[in-house]
């Protein structure tokens, strides 16, 4: 398996929490597989698969430009970033297109293992033939130089996510530098640790630009190394050239270590930013390959074009609805349930992403997707997201609402006037409100939509009723949860932006990271346990995942979706002319 | 006419100042910054959005933040940090700026050109098949949204080069991504096949208003006393046309191109993201989404100067070609 990784920090920033860490332990299996996207659902590691030849220029449309040269950077988590640079950067882990998170065994010499579970103590070894384009060995020292960079206290540094890290009380090289052994201070628990070292940068290089071992030097070549671009790589490919804004060219890396050596000649990533461009270069040659965004338009008139392979599947990013229990109405539960009762999820699909994706159906779990052994359908028993209007109606009047389906009053005689509140400009969320409008309209449900022109503001504020926005899934979850749902630690309720607390779930959630770092299965079923609890206290609505569209021409081999944070460049090593083509 | 031109460019210093003001004001308080941070999955760690609230003066009220970009932008030029670490606002307004000025150039030359000779030959052909071909095709071009133009130009593009199987003209990007191994003609017709489409989007829409503009100037001048006068005196009418006519016309269309230079930057802003060229249209466009205040004032800025600079050229062309007027 050559599958090689990429894109630290946007693996560690996303990837929050081990789901299936007993799959981290093996590299997907091969099976055949057939050319176009027919059979993803059932071979998604395999689909679209099949022998290249060498040689040949392949051109991937981006829709944005590299946002930074560190992807470690706070400015590195970010999508198109870590696929341009996922051939250059190394990494220790990556996300297949099955959902599951895989050890980069081209990287490293065995899978990463948990030699202790108190202190939590972990171990990567290195495999000795991989070395930096300029024949330096990728050693410890690179994995140090990563730790000190991102644990929040070796450096001012701008780190994109330091979670895990700031838990280490110790980072260890031994075995000639080739092997890293990382402990957790004690009581501390970082059940996503293989999460971690999910971008490796050069340690060597880091010393003449800055150096590894004061705070200034960490910081300077930080900064450095989000500067500038890199002659260096650890990966299979190297930057031939770049153009801002127009495209990134990469060549083969001649000392690439890896057991799948690429086999073009020249791999450009060209940086479309409009929509409208797409299907006009792909009909004019001009680009071979993408996942843009996908609207009605482009996926209609992609599907027309001979010649080329598409396919639309339910992507990584969710939306969801929260609700604010600072608002003294949204405190009484029998009003959550009746507006969440009321709102008809499957209506919304079919009138905004189903258009173009008939498959889309709602998303029943806060935690995993579709597709990932660990999701549980904990929503649809509690009735929410169903459009049952009867039943929500009961669930008021029983609660001594009154004016149920003419002008809700709450049993105190207040008016039940509540805003709605979505990202100005965002088409598929005004579409949602207004369908929430007219579903919560029939309870007598007065609903004021407003719009955000900065969501994070309006959410650290509080300065919402009911707010829809998305999230991105990932394999990793356990630690996301706790950021998400958990209650309140330091003053600091992180992405729990409506400030839902419940003890018991709370200590599910820590239990789930608990017990997840030895028995994910476990930690996996504690947490749909807390979930359930969540679910049945209507807090937060999942509605759907939005699509994502995968484009390949049919002359090209082993380009296939991935809708995990490690994105279809995960395999970018495999991506070449087709044999037969 | 020099004293007068360094009064009208020290008069437009007020002018920029408090369109640059309007623009920060406008930029700080439509959007936050630290969005991406905030509502990233799980959330930034709050060190790094602290430092990044500190890089780029959050915490400062907006007036002092404008101030301090200002006096970067006049003692240093330094037009201040970028939302992105990495991203420096002086570079990218240089070289893009000269994407930009290559597109904004060509498309203007070949709108003037055509301007004027559909104008002159629609005054001269008055009210005959061709006069109405050019009214009509001026008015459809006017009416037509530029980027709607530019889906149009693409299609035919695409098909043309699919009947003649040859890549003649190319739908993204201002050159192929790599033309290392190209020949000197074939670097040549690489950068026309990429040009010819988003310069004859642009070139259309100014087209149609000029030609307009040109065709009436020429009418009111063909029906000029000193016009008839030289016809009685004997002069040939390709005489009269070309030097007595013609360069009179060209008056009013001098300053209006000059004046029309806003207009020109807006639509290429639009022809820009349309066709992919990397150019201060797209450059505004991602600043603006990425809530960058110090990027978007600085774009502004630099208009703002264009259109002042091109107004001043517009007076001083204006009575240099005429010589009835004349600035005191």
């Amino acid at each position: 398996m050559n599958i090689y990784s990429k894109r630290g920090s946007v693996v560690l920033a996303v990837l929050a929490a081990v789901a299936l860490a007993g799959a981290c332990t093996s590299s997907p299996e091969k099976q055949e597989s057939t050319a176009g996207y027919s059979d993803c659902d059932a071979k998604p590691n395999e689909c679209n698969g099949g022998p290249t030849k060498p040689g040949g220029t392949l051109t991937y449309l981006e829709e944005q430009d590299i946002s930074t040269w560190n992807v470690n950077h706070e400015d590195g988590a970010h999508y198109p970033t870590g696929q341009m640079l996922s051939g250059v950067v190394p990494s220790a882990v990556y996300a297949a297109p099955d959902l599951l998170p895989y050890a980069n065994l081209d990287l490293l010499a065995e899978e990463p293992q948990l030699t202790s579970a108190s202190p939590q103590t972990m171990v990567w070894k290195i495999r000795p033939e991989a070395v930096w384009n300029d024949g330096n060995p990728i050693t410890a020292d690179d994995f140090l130089y990563v730790y000190k960079t991102n644990n929040g206290h070796d450096c001012e540094c701008p780190s994109g996510s330091t979670s895990g890290y700031e838990l280490a009380e110790s980072v260890v090289a031994s075995d000639g530098g080739k092997t890293i052994t990382m402990t957790l201070r004690d009581g501390e628990v970082f059940a996503d640790w293989r999460s971690l070292f999910g971008a490796l940068y050069p340690a060597h290089i880091a010393e003449q630009h800055g150096g590894t071992d004061t705070p200034e030097g960490l910081l300077e070549s930080y900064i450095w190394f989000a500067d500038t671009q890199p002659e260096w790589s650890g990966g299979p490919y190297q930057i031939e050239s770049y153009e801002k804004g127009q495209q990134l060219i990469l060549v083969p890396n001649a000392r690439w270590y890896g057991k799948t050596k690429p086999s073009l000649e020249k791999l450009i990533f060209k940086i479309v930013t409009d929509q409208s461009s797409v299907v006009p270069a792909l009909s004019n040659g001009e680009l071979d390959a993408g996942d843009p965004q996908p609207n009605q338009d482009i996926v209609t008139q992609v599907a027309e074009l001979p010649g080329i392979y598409s396919t639309v599947t339910a992507g990584p990013t969710w939306e969801h609805i929260d609700l604010n229990l600072e608002n003294p109405l949204l405190k009484d539960k029998a009003l959550r349930e009746a507006i969440f009762r009321a709102i008809d999820r499957q209506g919304i699909i079919d009138r905004t992403v189903g258009a173009f994706h008939s498959e889309a159906a709602p998303l029943n779990s806060h935690n995993y997707l579709p597709g990932d052994p660990s999701y549980v359908d904990v929503v649809s028993d509690t009735g929410a997201g169903a459009g049952d209007v009867d039943e929500a109606k009961k669930v008021l009047t029983d609660a001594g609402y009154t004016g149920v389906g003419v002008d809700l009053k709450a049993p105190s005689g207040e008016d039940v006037s509540l805003r709605f509140t979505h990202t100005v400009d965002n088409v598929l969320r005004a579409d949602t409100a207004q369908l929430v409008q007219r579903d919560l309209a029939e309870l007598g449900i007065d609903i004021q939509i407003v719009t955000t022109s900065s969501l994070g503001r309006t959410l650290t504020s509080g300065d919402f009723d009911i707010i829809i926005f998305a999230w991105v899934g990932s394999p990793f979850v356990l630690t996301g949860a706790d950021q998400l749902w958990g209650m309140e630690k330091d003053g600091n309720w992180a992405g729990n932006y409506g400030h839902w607390a419940n003890q018991e779930a709370d200590d599910l959630i820590q239990e789930a990271q608990a017990a997840g770092l030895t028995d994910p299965a476990k930690g996996a079923e504690l947490l749909n346990q807390a979930d359930k609890i969540m679910a049945e206290d209507y807090y937060n609505l999942p509605l759907f995942q939005k699509p994502a569209l995968q484009i390949a021409r049919d002359t090209i081999a082993n380009i296939r979706p991935n809708t995990t944070s490690s994105g279809p460049a995960y395999n970018i090593s495999e991506w070449g002319l087709r044999e037969a083509a | 006419m020099f004293a007068y031109i360094v009064r009208r460019l020290l008069a437009a210093i007020p002018v920029l100042v408090a369109g640059s003001a309007l623009a920060y004001v406008l930029v700080a308080v439509s959007g936050d910054p630290l969005e991406p941070l905030l509502v990233r999955n799980p959330p930034a760690p709050p060190e790094t959005i602290e430092l990044l609230r500190q890089r780029l003066s959050l915490d400062e009220p907006i007036w002092q933040r404008y101030l301090g970009w200002l006096w970067g932008v006049v003692s240093r030029r330094d037009f201040g940090p970028s939302v992105r670490e990495s991203y420096d606002i002086g570079d990218n307004l240089l070289s893009r700026g000269v994407v930009t000025l290559r597109l904004v150039a060509l498309a203007m030359v070949l709108a003037l050109i055509l301007a004027i000779i559909t104008g002159v030959l629609s005054a001269v052909r008055q009210y005959t098949t061709f006069d109405y071909t050019v009214t009509f095709s001026g008015f459809l071009f006017l009416a037509m949204p530029s980027f709607w133009l530019a889906l149009v130009l693409k299609d035919l593009a695409v098909r043309y080069n699919h009947a003649t199987g040859a890549t003649v003209f190319y739908t993204i990007g201002d050159r192929s991504p790599d033309t290392s191994e190209f020949t000197t003609w074939q670097r040549f017709t690489d950068l026309a096949g990429h040009l010819a489409l988003p310069t004859i989007a642009l070139a259309l829409v100014s087209y149609a208003a000029w030609s307009r503009f040109q065709r009436s100037s020429m009418l009111d001048v063909l029906n000029s006393d000193y016009v008839r006068l030289a016809r009685a005196k004997g002069l040939s009418w390709g005489k009269v046309l070309r030097r007595h006519a013609l360069r009179t016309a060209l008056i009013p269309l001098t300053t209006v191109t000059a004046l029309d230079i806003a207009a020109i930057l807006g639509g290429a802003v639009v022809t820009e993201t349309v066709f992919n060229w990397n150019g201060l249209g797209r450059m505004l466009i991602e600043a603006v989404g990425a809530h960058d205040t110090n990027a978007v004032a600085s774009w502004l800025l630099l208009a703002g100067f264009v259109v002042v600079l091109f107004n001043v050229l517009a007076d001083v062309l204006y009575a240099v070609l005429d010589p009835r007027i004349r600035y005191e």
